[in-house]
Order: structure tokens, then C-alpha cells, then sequence
């Protein structure tokens, strides 16, 4: 229907959601054919096609939990976790002895050319600047080094305010709670969409139709007609604010656990995002002030009264 | 191939220029040759792009608008951001008061008309209740006023706890929106409108219709955290604005003010605001020149359906004008 080359063309012409809904529908209407075949030889059953076509219509709308879990593997990589630190630890001892080692060979070859170059040559002139900068580089590197050999940072947990563990708490609680959530809430849809699709199976085995669209409208209906009710039922209607509540808990809990180590680290030079929520929400206080008294100023000027 | 088909489309045709930038808000006036006194000031919804009105050239209400020799301005309300995430529905209104002012003075007229779409209809009319020595003519396109419905979206929206996610992404990101909207009507929107699509592959008219409607629907800002706090709570579970306790800086939104001429625009296939979203109020209003316009299509379908463009707004048009 789309081939390669022009899929990478629609992607770049099209709304992003379009274009996958589009591919996954198409995906969806290559199944639909192999059913059409199967009823046109016989009759169908709920089989792996059915299973299918449900992958591809619920992709798209688990996109906010991909969204949290990816957030969590990128945010993972950028602050230091217990369980990361004593890796780092033995990976920074490996690349220490590593640095020695090149540092030494380094020397060794330095030594050895000097001894050569002084049998040899007369030894090169360098530049004030170069001087300055072999000297500046060499203590930098001495200082640093210092600052690296602190053993004592898997002990951070000790270090940081209870507040920021107490927010990873509430976050993996939140998250334990929004799984619960989340299974009863694809078991309705999914429970829906099964339900819809044996009584189409009933339909189907049962009618001959004219063509593959009737078949497939037929499907949509009865599949519509069951999400119909199953969206306004006071079962979904809870699961699903649960399950909104506590995926919004933990993202936000999460983020404050994080934002806490920040916040906490005196070397850190970047506001958190709740600091700077709260400069914008000053901000917007004062704005309505300024347009309460340009206002009246204006009022003023055409002689009103209060 | 069905990418050569797509290539040129750009929702937006008519030409305007920008009067006014606020930050993250904006006044439109588009270009024309008015003929009536009466400005029209067209308040879109802060969910969405104003461009649903001037989609393509066939469906543009504010082609037909202008054609019709009305002067036409638009409140942009553009794409709120981390940093407006404190915006509050009184700084919308504000903004409103102060663009009514801008054209008045700009149109020399004590008066003009104001057109609210969607939830811009409800920032209409709380405005058209506090300021109606201001508004000529209020009209009203798939206005939700009355909040107490029982849609599917309704049901939701009074099920949730805005709060939270307020608190978690600070704004209600227009990608999260449009999930909703999607889930609403999960079957016929996400597999019944694309499998059409399919069937209507040769059909470049069909595929640009359809393209220029998926710009525009997945063309999502986000709406500003304390916003969706409020009409959330305030509308949506308190219905305040119907029950009259609805209140912007201490003033009260009284309902039974709106005496001026009222011209509703409601779609009896609408999923998001259904007509019982603004019976009760257009039977409440004390407004003696009032009139409802009911098509026969959905929330959408009222802005850029054939149909309407035949039968709704050559009518709304004509009341327009006649007022103007």
C-alpha cells in the first residue's frame, strides 16, 4: 500500500500520529484480509489475527506509559543511584590504574626521547604561552586528581534530606499502584475488544458478505458499540482515574526525588524546575499587579472615580 | 503516490495581520473589505488552533465572513508554554476586555460582536456577563456553558483530579489532550477514520481533506496548568458558571445580564459538547432575540462540513449581518 521510500516522504510531510496511526492501520487491514479469506473459505475464529489487531490499536494510546518508563532510563544515567555508584566506584579504580599505566608509558617513551633527542638534537624551543599552559595543565590535573580520590560516595543516602527518600518512596509506591491500575484497566479494554470480536465471529459465520468492506464495517461496529459502553461504565470510569492519578503521583514524586538531590548538591549550578515554576508564578503576580495599576492610571486619566 | 498529494497542505487561507502580541496571546484582524459597522471578534478556545475556522478554502467560515462584508478580528491564545503555566482564566478574560477595547476604539463603536467557539464560547459569555454594555450580539458555536452533561468526556473530566496532573507536568500537554479526545471515540477515530482513508488512497481530494483535518487536530498547544485546574474543578465538577457562583476577581458571572441578541450554533452529533451543554443556559438567558441553529453534524463537522456550509452558516451569516 506504502512503500518504504514513500513512508520516509509521509513521515516528513504528515502529522506524526497520523502517520503512525496510518502504518498501523494498514497493518490492520492486511489482517482483516487474511480473516476475509478465512470466512470466504468457511467460517473464522478468534485467533492470533484478532490478537493482532488489537496490538495495533492499542499502541498508540500506551504511548504516556512508554513516555514515563523512557523518562526514567534517560534520568537514570544522569544522577547517581546506590546500587550505580559502586560500579562507578570500580570503574573509576579501573580507568585510575588504566591512567597510570598510559601515564607511566608516556613518561617512559618521554624520558627515552629526551635522553635521545639529547645525543641527537638541541632541545626545542617553546613559546611563553606553551610554558604558561604545560604548567597551568599540570596543576589541574594534580588538583583534580585529589578530588577523586574521596572513597566515600556509595555512602551518599546518609548525605541528602529525608525528604528526597521519602519522595522515592511515595514514587515506587505510586508506580507499584499504578501497575494495579494499569492491568485491570488494558483487562477491560482488552475483556471489550474480546467480547466485540466473538460476537462478530458469531455475525460472520452465520452471514455471507457482499465484500471486504462490509466485513470490515461490520467488525468496527460491533467493536464500537462495545467501547461505547464500556467507557461510560462506572468500573472504567474509576479504574481509570486511578490509574491517572497514580502514574501522575509517581512522575511527580519521582521528579521531586530527583529534583531534591539537585537541590542538594552545593556544586550544582542549575535551578530546579519547581524553583523556576516558582520565579514564573511571581512573575505572573507581579504582571497582574502592573495591569491592576495601569488600569487604574488609565482611570485616573479619564477622570473615573471609584 | 499519497505523500505528492499532501505536500502543499497548510491549513489557513484567508490573510491577516497581527494587531496585538501579549506574551503568549495575540489579536488578529483579518484582511477585508467590511461594509457593516459592527466588528465581529471571534474568541477561539484555548484547546486547539483557531485555523478550524479557516481551514481550506471550501470550508473557511472566516472566508465566508468576510466575504459577507463583516469585519473580522480573532483572539489568538497561542501555545502556553512551561513559563505561562500560571495563567488564569481571569487573565483570559482580562485579555479579552482589552482587545473588545482595542477594536472599539480602533472601529470607533460603543459596541461590538462576539463570537466564542468551544470553550471559547464559555469565556464569551462569563465576559458578555460581566462587561454587557459592551457586546452588541453574543454567538455561541458548540458552546459548553452547561457543564453537567452526560458525554462520555464529561464523565471523565468530573472523574479526574486535574490537580495532580497539574502538580506532575505542570501544563496539560496538548498530546495528553488529544489522547483523551481519541479515547473518547477510540474505534471510530483511531480505526473506522483511517481505514476510510485507506479505501479513499486514489482519491486526492479525499486525502487532502483528510490531511488538512489531521494538521489541524494533532496541531495541540497545551493548556496552562492553573487553566486546567480551574475549568476542570470550576466548570466541569461545579458547573459554576450555570449555577451562578462562578465569580473572575471578586465580580460575579451572573447569567441573567445576557439581554443582548444571542445566536447559538450547536451540532446534535457532538461527543464533546452535545446541545445539552447550552439548553439550559439559552433557555435561562433573558435575551429576548435569541436563536439556536441546530446542524445535523458533529462538534467539527459544524466549522467544515458541506453540509453546514449549505445550511448553517448562510443562516447564521444572514443573522449576522441583519445585527450588524
Amino acid at each position: 500500500m506504502i512503500s518504504q521510500d514513500e513512508a520516509i516522504e509521509l513521515f516528513k510531510l504528515a502529522p506524526k500520529e497520523s502517520f503512525e496511526l496510518l502504518l498501523r492501520n494498514i497493518e490492520i487491514r492486511r489482517v482483516v484480509e487474511k480473516l476475509w479469506e478465512k470466512h470466504q473459505q468457511g467460517s473464522i475464529s478468534y485467533d492470533e489475527n484478532f490478537e493482532k489487531i488489537y496490538e495495533e490499536f492499542s499502541k498508540f494510546f500506551y504511548r504516556p506509559i512508554e513516555v514515563a518508563i523512557f523518562g526514567i532510563k534517560q534520568l537514570s544515567y544522569l544522577f547517581p543511584f546506590v546500587e550505580f555508584m559502586k560500579i562507578l566506584e570500580s570503574q573509576n579504580e579501573l580507568w585510575d590504574a588504566y591512567y597510570e599505566f598510559l601515564g607511566s608509558a608516556f613518561s617512559h617513551l618521554r624520558l627515552l626521547s629526551e635522553i635521545y633527542f639529547s645525543y641527537t638534537a638541541t632541545e626545542p624551543v617553546k613559546s611563553v604561552i606553551d610554558r604558561f599552559l604545560d604548567q597551568y595543565v599540570d596543576s589541574i590535573k594534580s588538583s583534580v586528581s585529589e578530588f577523586t580520590k574521596i572513597d566515600l560516595m556509595h555512602e551518599y543516602p546518609l548525605i541528602l534530606p529525608k525528604k528526597v527518600f521519602e519522595d522515592f518512596d511515595e514514587a515506587i509506591s505510586s508506580w507499584r499502584s499504578f501497575l494495579e491500575f494499569f492491568r485491570m484497566y488494558r483487562d477491560l479494554r482488552k475483556g471489550a475488544f474480546v467480547s466485540a470480536a466473538e460476537r462478530f465471529i458469531e455475525i460472520a459465520n452465520n452471514k455471507k458478505f457482499s465484500d471486504l468492506l462490509e466485513f470490515l464495517n461490520t467488525f468496527s461496529n460491533e467493536e464500537a458499540k462495545e467501547f461505547d459502553n464500556l467507557l461510560r461504565s462506572e468500573k472504567y470510569v474509576e479504574v481509570q482515574k486511578k490509574m491517572i492519578e497514580s502514574l501522575m503521583d509517581y512522575i511527580y514524586h519521582f521528579r521531586k526525588f530527583y529534583e531534591g538531590i539537585a537541590e542538594n548538591n552545593p556544586l550544582n549550578p542549575f535551578a530546579t524546575i519547581s524553583q523556576l515554576d516558582e520565579a514564573f508564578k511571581r512573575i505572573f503576580d507581579l504582571r497582574r499587579k502592573i495591569r491592576e495599576l495601569e488600569k487604574r492610571i488609565e482611570e485616573i486619566e479619564r477622570g473615573v472615580n471609584r | 503516490m499519497i505523500s505528492e498529494k499532501i505536500k502543499n497542505i497548510k491549513p489557513g487561507v484567508c490573510e491577516y495581520e497581527i494587531v496585538h502580541e501579549d506574551w503568549v496571546f495575540r489579536l488578529l484582524h483579518y484582511k477585508g473589505e467590511p461594509i457593516y459597522k459592527t466588528p465581529v471578534l471571534i474568541c477561539y478556545a484555548f484547546i486547539n488552533r483557531p485555523v478550524i475556522l479557516d481551514l481550506h478554502e471550501e470550508v473557511s467560515v472566516i472566508k465566508r465572513l468576510l466575504e459577507a462584508g463583516l469585519d473580522i478580528w480573532m483572539v489568538d491564545w497561542g501555545y502556553p508554554s512551561f513559563a505561562d503555566r500560571h495563567l488564569r482564566i481571569s487573565d483570559y478574560i482580562d485579555y479579552l476586555d482589552f482587545c473588545v477595547d482595542l477594536v472599539r476604539r480602533e472601529r470607533k463603536v460603543d459596541k461590538l460582536t462576539l463570537h466564542g467557539y468551544c470553550l471559547g464560547s464559555t469565556l464569551a459569555v462569563i465576559y458578555s456577563a460581566l462587561y454587557p454594555e459592551k457586546i452588541k450580539n453574543l454567538i455561541i458555536q458548540t458552546p459548553p456553558i452547561n457543564f453537567d452533561t452526560e458525554n462520555t468526556l464529561a464523565i471523565w473530566a468530573k472523574s479526574i483530579d486535574p490537580r495532580k496532573i497539574s502538580k506532575a507536568l505542570f501544563n496539560a500537554s496538548g498530546d495528553l489532550l488529544n489522547l483523551a479526545f481519541l479515547l473518547v471515540d477510540p474505534i471510530r477515530l483511531i480505526v473506522g477514520k483511517y481505514q476510510s482513508l485507506i479505501n479513499s488512497f486514489e482519491d486526492e481530494k479525499s486525502v487532502k481533506d483528510f490531511f488538512f483535518m489531521d494538521h489541524w487536530i494533532f496541531d495541540s498547544p497545551s493548556v496552562a496548568g492553573d487553566v486546567f485546574e480551574e475549568f476542570i474543578l470550576r466548570w466541569y465538577h461545579g458547573n459554576e458558571v450555570m449555577n451562578g457562583n462562578y465569580e473572575i476577581e471578586g465580580k460575579k458571572v451572573d447569567i441573567s445580564k445576557i439581554d443582548m441578541p444571542v445566536l447559538v450554533l450547536a451540532a446534535e452529533k457532538d461527543h464533546i459538547t452535545p446541545p445539552e451543554s447550552v439548553i439550559p443556559f439559552f433557555e435561562k438567558i433573558p435575551s429576548r432575540d435569541k436563536k439556536m441553529l441546530l446542524s445535523e453534524k458533529g462538534h467539527i463537522g459544524l466549522s467544515v462540513s458541506k453540509t453546514s456550509h449549505s445550511k448553517i452558516w448562510p443562516e447564521a451569516i444572514r443573522w449576522i449581518v441583519e445585527r450588524s
